[in-house]
């Protein structure tokens, strides 16, 4: 109480000197979200604007006369005539790791009633995205525990890896998998007291969701023990088109404070289909001009200047970086049209969900011909790259040859046993959703793979196998898996230990 | 009413016309303003619309709003005016404003800048601070 | 007497002697070579047969000897096996009992800390509405009583306070 007293006291006198000069402008029209405000002479661009109530503007707008402002907040609370001022700050959100556990919107305000957040760092909103002399090469693995992606579409730390698909592909499901994934690692290290593993914090941004989507997101976090390591920043569906449109940025600034400071982030963008939708709806009511399929004319800079902030940044420049998981979504496949197009070329690489796939019960429905990493094996562990190199060559020349036996002719021994294997190999892939597989795990199946021992599985019993085979390293053989984990790559020695334990396996597997 | 960009572009042509060294001639406009009125086209509406804006805060630019409490003595009140002067140019013209709710104090508004030293200011300054 | 007289009493005469030699001698070249020999063959196999069935009987023994020594050794090397699954999953039980508890200790945690926070949390709101009241209380008093107290010298000194911010 006595704290409390001192500090009424310490408001009170500090009230004493005056405000210096401000500047103000009356609003003239307002709707959709948008106030045109005469005066505010000394308006800066994305400056922010205070409406009185506690409602803020965003200033998008300067013309000769008059000024346009984006609301973001409760704008029904105001009405023409009303007096704005200038605040002389640029857009900014609270930022640093106060901010884990926790639900907030574009300005930083707590969704999830847990109290306010306590920050007194506060990053921009809009930032330039770091120079060329300032980036590192890639090299640091983020393990998503989606074998299919570890192991052929490898991503990296400061890598931009877009994930697209129609509809109900998976997306989500696989941000989802990877924040597990790194959560188990986190705590993983915790425990042991691992000091050279370095954490990666993830955050999650939702543009435009149905908010049911979001918490079920929440909810599947909290389960999972993941919601200490993850931010999520939220603008849902009924959220107007400006907190839509700059909530990616809020995210971005939150991921570059760990970039800035020696961690390592992960930011994804669910989704950016409908990020271009609000910016779009944005323009229009600013009567900028529209272009083709009537977004604005700089739509691709409104996702370049958004991507481009995500990298990793050299030792000197802060020794962190941000990777990105933007997710588009497209329609019936076209990933020829105008948004898809433009993000797929600022992106480090795509992993791309085919709605067939997914109906015939391969999932993560990843179309390994379709998908590509740019970073590729320099951000894989050696161990991995040991027994998954040949993979994707081998899946390819399956697919090929995949034509030829739907007609049921006969086959050569050889062709046979590859068009086997690759039955075999799309099987391992298949995964349950939110269980994800730690590398070393990984590694030891597709090593077992890869040298036949699921050869004489018959293919309906190749994933019951495989999760046996899972429960028994996990359960009996903890020390090759923690050895394959510590030494990153497999030794003759390694390796002759996975032969006995294989063969072990299979003796007793029936 | 809808002002579309000729309009608007005639509008700003006009009100250049009534500048003469950097002020508004209050004469020029007068005749520019039954010019347009007899020339009755049909977008005569939305040009004056907009030109009557345009000198609208041209005007409210050049004007310093001084709103009080009580009387403000005659040497401040030179004070101000020299200031503005200074600040804003020769062409400042002055209004003295009574206004109770400041409590105490003066607050000067020209075009959107504002100087407010009043009590009332600070107060709300505070209460915003809790 | 002699000799041929001996000969004679015992009826034995050199013609009829020499046709019954050659005669026998005839019968058993016949004999040797149909029965004798072919006997003696059957015999010869037979006695072969049985040495071999006696080699083969040693053989079988030394094979029973061997795949019992076998079967000993698999039962004590199963045994062993089995004793070691055994106690593969006692520990692997062990681990996993160890792993529960701690999941149950950190969610037991767990409750308290969010029980804390959220008092904490429900304090903190407590003051800060109560800074809140309290500053618009200092606000509303001031607003009412400053007017009347405030001086002519006081308004000219804010006055001029603003004419100076206004020329500077």
């Amino acid at each position: 109480m006595g704290n409390l007293l001192m500090e009424i006291e310490a408001q009170i006198a500090g009230a004493r000197t005056a405000a210096a000069r401000q500047n103000v402008g009356s609003i003239r029209e307002l709707g959709d979200g948008v106030a045109k405000i005469e005066g505010l002479t000394d308006a800066m661009l994305n400056e922010m604007i205070d409406m009185g109530d506690g409602v803020t503007g965003l200033v998008l707008n300067l013309e000769e006369t008059e000024v346009g402002v984006i609301i973001l907040g409760d704008y029904t609370q105001l009405k023409e005539g009303d007096e704005a001022r200038t605040t002389g700050k640029l857009l900014q959100v609270p930022v640093g790791k106060s901010l884990l556990g926790r639900v907030v919107n574009v300005l930083g305000q707590p969704l999830d009633g847990k109290g306010p957040i306590k920050s007194d760092i506060t990053y921009p909103v809009e930032k330039i995205a770091p120079g060329i002399m300032r980036r590192r090469s890639v090299d640091q693995p983020v393990q998503t525990g989606i074998m299919a992606i570890d192991a052929m579409i490898p991503i990296g730390r400061g890598q931009r890896e877009l994930i697209i698909g129609d509809r109900a592909t998976g997306k989500t499901a696989i941000c989802i998998d990877t924040i597990i994934s790194q959560a188990e690692l986190n705590k993983a290290a915790e425990v042991a007291g691992d000091s050279s593993y370095r954490p990666l914090y993830c955050i999650y941004v939702a543009i435009g969701q149905k908010q049911s989507s979001v918490a079920r997101v929440i909810a599947v976090l909290e389960e999972a023990g993941a919601m200490p390591y993850t931010i999520i920043v939220s603008s849902a569906a009924s959220d107007s088109a400006a907190n839509q449109y700059l909530v990616p940025f809020a995210g971005a600034a939150m991921g570059e404070w760990f970039m800035d400071n020696g961690m390592d982030a992960l930011i994804v963008y669910d989704d950016l289909s409908k990020h271009a939708v609000a910016y779009r709806q944005v323009s229009l009511v600013l009567k900028r001009p529209s272009g083709r399929e009537a977004y604005p004319g700089d739509v691709f800079y409104l996702h370049s200047r958004l991507l481009e902030r995500a990298a990793r940044v050299g030792e000197k420049y802060g020794n962190g970086s941000l990777t990105a998981l933007p997710i588009i979504e497209t329609q019936a496949g076209d990933v020829s049209a105008y948004v898809p197009t433009n993000v797929i070329s600022i992106t480090d690489g795509q992993i791309y969900l085919e709605t067939d796939l997914f109906y015939q019960g391969v999932r993560p429905a990843i179309s390994v011909g379709l998908s590509v990493s740019r970073v590729g094996s320099a951000a894989q562990l050696k161990a991995m790259k040991q027994v998954a190199g040949q993979l994707k060559g081998e899946l390819a020349q399956f697919r090929e040859l995949a034509a030829f036996a739907q007609f049921g002719s006969d086959l050569d021994a050889k062709t046979q046993a590859q068009i086997d294997r690759g039955k075999r190999i799309m099987e391992i892939f298949k995964q349950t959703q939110y269980h994800p597989i730690p590398v070393e795990v990984q590694v030891a199946v597709i090593w077992a793979v890869q040298n036949g021992y699921v050869d004489r599985v018959p293919v309906p019993r190749v994933r019951a196998f495989q999760s046996t085979f899972m429960d028994f390293l996990a359960t009996r053989h903890v020390e090759l898996l923690a050895t394959i984990k510590r030494e990153h790559t497999l030794s003759d020695a390694l390796k002759a230990e996975l032969k006995t334990v294989a063969d072990a396996f299979t003796q007793t597997w029936t | 009413m809808k002002i579309n960009k000729r309009a608007k572009r005639e509008a700003e042509q006009l009100f250049r016309l009534c500048l003469v060294n950097r002020g508004l001639d209050e004469n020029r406009v007068r005749h520019v303003v039954q010019r347009v009125v007899a020339a009755d086209r049909r977008d005569s509406p939305a040009i004056l619309s907009h030109f009557w804006r345009l000198v609208k805060l041209d005007v409210a630019r050049h004007t310093a709003t001084i709103e009080s409490v009580t009387v403000v003595p005659a040497d401040v009140q030179a004070a101000i005016e020299a200031g503005l002067m200074r600040r804003y140019g020769p062409r400042v013209t002055t209004i003295f404003a009574y206004r109770p709710a400041l409590i105490a104090g003066v607050r000067i508004q020209v075009g959107s800048d504002v100087y407010d030293g009043s009590v009332q200011a600070r107060l709300t300054a505070l209460q915003k601070s809790f | 007497m002699r000799p041929e007289g001996i000969l004679a009493t015992f009826g034995v005469d050199w013609s009829h002697l020499l046709a019954q030699v050659i005669s026998f001698g005839i019968v058993c070249v016949i004999l040797y070579r149909f029965a004798y020999r072919p006997v003696l063959v059957m015999l010869e196999a037979r006695r072969q047969q049985i040495a071999l069935g006696l080699a083969n009987a040693e053989q079988i023994t030394a094979e029973l000897a061997r795949t019992e020594a076998q079967r000993q050794e698999v039962m004590v090397q199963a045994n062993a096996q089995a004793n070691t699954l055994i106690d593969q999953a006692r520990a692997a039980a062990a681990r996993v009992r160890e792993q529960q508890t701690q999941k149950a200790i950190a969610a037991a945690e767990q409750i308290t800390i969010s029980a804390r926070e959220a008092a904490a949390r429900d304090h903190d709101r407590m003051l800060a509405e109560l800074k809140r009241e309290v500053g618009r209380l200092v606000v509303e008093a001031t607003a009412a009583v400053t007017g009347k107290i405030l001086t002519s010298e006081d308004q000219r000194r804010l006055a001029e306070e603003t004419a100076r911010r206004v020329a500077a």
